[in-house]
């Protein structure tokens, strides 16, 4: 046990140590792995509310802003004074862990939203549910629009970069063992027997209210990291970064990989952050080859490219275990 | 074991139960009968709370259900298999009777259990890795009722379980439902098909509209003119 965690520790440093040595790489290509990160992080924590609890909610833009700009205010007005306060560290480290702080504050800002928005819009159900969160998205945008002290219609500029490659890699890994994590705990067994039928997994007693209110809030958090990430990385917040067709994007990814699959919500992710990079070289039709790719796919697998299931390293693992119990069998 | 007194529900404005009253003894098998519409299903929705009693109060030994969460009723030992089955659609079948057990800290109960249900299915067993969707309507139905088992529950309330199964089927599920009861577990069957209802049962509540028409013992019952007329078929 204690070794698998060492283990867990090493990768995680050398991924993050990955990340610093592809600031080699063409920025171009480095934007679009950030973007695949931030993307993937924004999927899979929609995936656990969508895909999993099976509470179809469009509102993830609205998380994202939040977070994002909450992160970003704290940085732009407060970051100097709480850099200045760790002056006992090394500039560079005392920039990471207030960076690393505010994040977390987004994050945690983003989630006390959640619980908030969560209780009582969760009672309602499929399309009342998207009604209501599409309904909380817009809310967000428009207060922001109209707060000045975030720039309001003339966007928030003068955020300090601070996300690179590292950070959206160490986000991930963490973002993606915490759902993990979940979904194979006897937690995460509640939260897909809500999916699969509230009434049945209520009289098995499980409380669906905590369990849909856990998804939405462990969902919103990880999307206002990823808000935080994104707006550390562009420099700059503009409220139409997060309109409805943020959501939706999201939601693409999490449908184009499968419902209720943490690979699948990475695999949709960079196909919908790769795809229109990939076809700039149509110029006009881009968007139309686009769109054809998207119906394409959807009607050769409706279910998803991983239609629910999860591709793990470990396969490679099962298969030789199976080949080997038909060798035995054959050889008796 | 189970006392409803006076139990009222509204849904709107239409009034699904006006005042009935029943009791479950321990060990019992008490049958809930009556035409569609009657109010069956609504009561024991009503115990398991998945609807919200208009006025009234159901007493599970000393315990009141009127202001429980569904998921309390469950911890307090009553298992509902719910009408149409229900199965998790998705899910393995092993892993659906895992979730009956989720309530269940206790490894070793949990397995014991689990034996209990295969002894009772073998089918289960036989199909422990297939997705619960793939089962045949009887299955699914085997698979509802071992995972209310799997939850250890003192009282099992079963909507319909011969709902849409073949007579072989039907006999076998209520074979197993005697063999249930015989293990100390305490039976409340909402029935359509009276005549399965009235053999299997100690005792049966005949339900109009939404109020206690007739009770007593199974077999009284059975011989009554009214009845014979209305549930059996002359």
């Amino acid at each position: 046990m204690k070794r698998n965690y060492l283990l867990l520790i090493l990768i995680i440093i050398f991924l993050v140590y990955l990340g610093r040595l592809a600031r080699g790489l063409n920025p171009y290509f480095y934007q679009i792995l950030v973007f695949w990160g931030i993307n993937s992080i924004l999927a899979m924590s929609l995936n656990l509310i969508n895909g999993f609890a099976g509470q179809f909610s469009i509102g993830h833009a609205g998380f994202m802003a939040v977070g994002g700009y909450f992160s970003s205010a704290l940085s732009v007005y407060h970051g100097e004074r709480f850099i200045s306060l760790l002056n006992f560290l090394p500039l560079n480290i005392a920039q990471i862990v207030v960076f690393f702080v505010f994040l977390l504050l987004g994050g945690l800002f983003s989630a006390i939203l959640g619980l908030i928005v969560g209780i009582p819009t969760l009672r309602l159900k499929g399309d009342y549910l998207a009604i209501a969160t599409l309904g909380f998205g817009e809310i967000v945008r428009v207060t922001i629009l109209n707060l000045d002290i975030v720039g309001g219609p003339r966007g928030f500029p003068g955020i300090p970069q601070r996300t690179d490659l590292s950070w959206v890699i160490f986000w991930f890994i963490i973002c993606l063992l915490v759902i993990r994590n979940i979904i194979f705990s006897s937690h995460g067994r509640a939260i897909i027997s809500i999916r699969e039928d509230e009434i049945a997994s209520e009289t098995m007693g499980i409380n669906t209210t905590f369990y849909k209110v856990l998804a939405f809030i462990i969902g919103a958090f990880f999307a206002g990291i990823a808000g935080g990430l994104f707006a550390h990385y562009l420099m700059m917040l503009h409220p139409s970064s997060f309109t409805f067709f943020r959501s939706v994007e999201i939601l693409l990814m999490i449908v184009l990989g499968g419902m209720g699959s943490i690979t699948g919500s990475i695999l949709g992710a960079f196909i919908l952050t790769v795809l229109p990079e990939a076809l700039r070289g149509f110029t006009y039709l881009r968007l139309v080859i686009y769109s054809i790719i998207l119906i394409g796919i959807m009607l050769l697998r409706p279910q998803g490219i991983m239609g629910g299931k999860e591709f793990s390293p470990l396969i490679i693992k099962k298969i030789y275990a199976r080949v080997k119990e038909n060798e035995n069998t054959r050889s008796k | 074991m189970l006392s409803v007194n006076n139990l009222h529900v509204y849904y709107g404005g239409i009034k699904a139960l006006q005042g009935i009253n029943f009791e479950v003894k321990e060990k019992e098998i008490v049958a809930l009968i009556g035409a569609n519409g009657a109010g069956k299903t609504t009561t024991l929705k009503a115990i398991s709370r998945l609807v919200t009693l208009t006025t009234g109060d159901i007493f599970f030994y000393e315990i009141n259900l009127k202001k429980l969460p569904p998921h309390k009723v469950s911890a307090l030992g009553i298992a509902h298999v719910p009408e149409g089955r229900r199965v998790f659609a998705n899910l393995t079948v092993l892993e659906n009777l895992e979730l009956g057990a989720y309530l269940c800290k206790d490894k070793k109960k949990i397995k014991t259990n689990l034996e209990f249900v295969f002894s009772l299915f073998p089918r289960l067993r036989e199909r422990c890795k297939q997705l619960a969707g793939t089962l045949s309507g009887g299955e699914q139905q085997m698979l509802a009722i071992g995972r209310a088992l799997m939850s250890d529950a003192r009282l099992l309330l079963l909507d319909e379980p011969s709902m849409g199964l073949a007579p072989l089927l039907v006999q076998e599920i209520f074979r197993v439902l005697r063999k249930i009861n015989e293990e100390g577990k305490t039976l409340l069957l909402v029935e359509q098909n009276a005549n399965m209802a009235f053999s299997i049962s100690h005792r049966v509540y005949v339900l109009e509209t939404g109020k206690i028409l007739m009770s007593g013992p199974s077999q009284e019952i059975a011989r009554n003119e009214q009845v014979r007329k209305a549930y059996l078929g002359g």
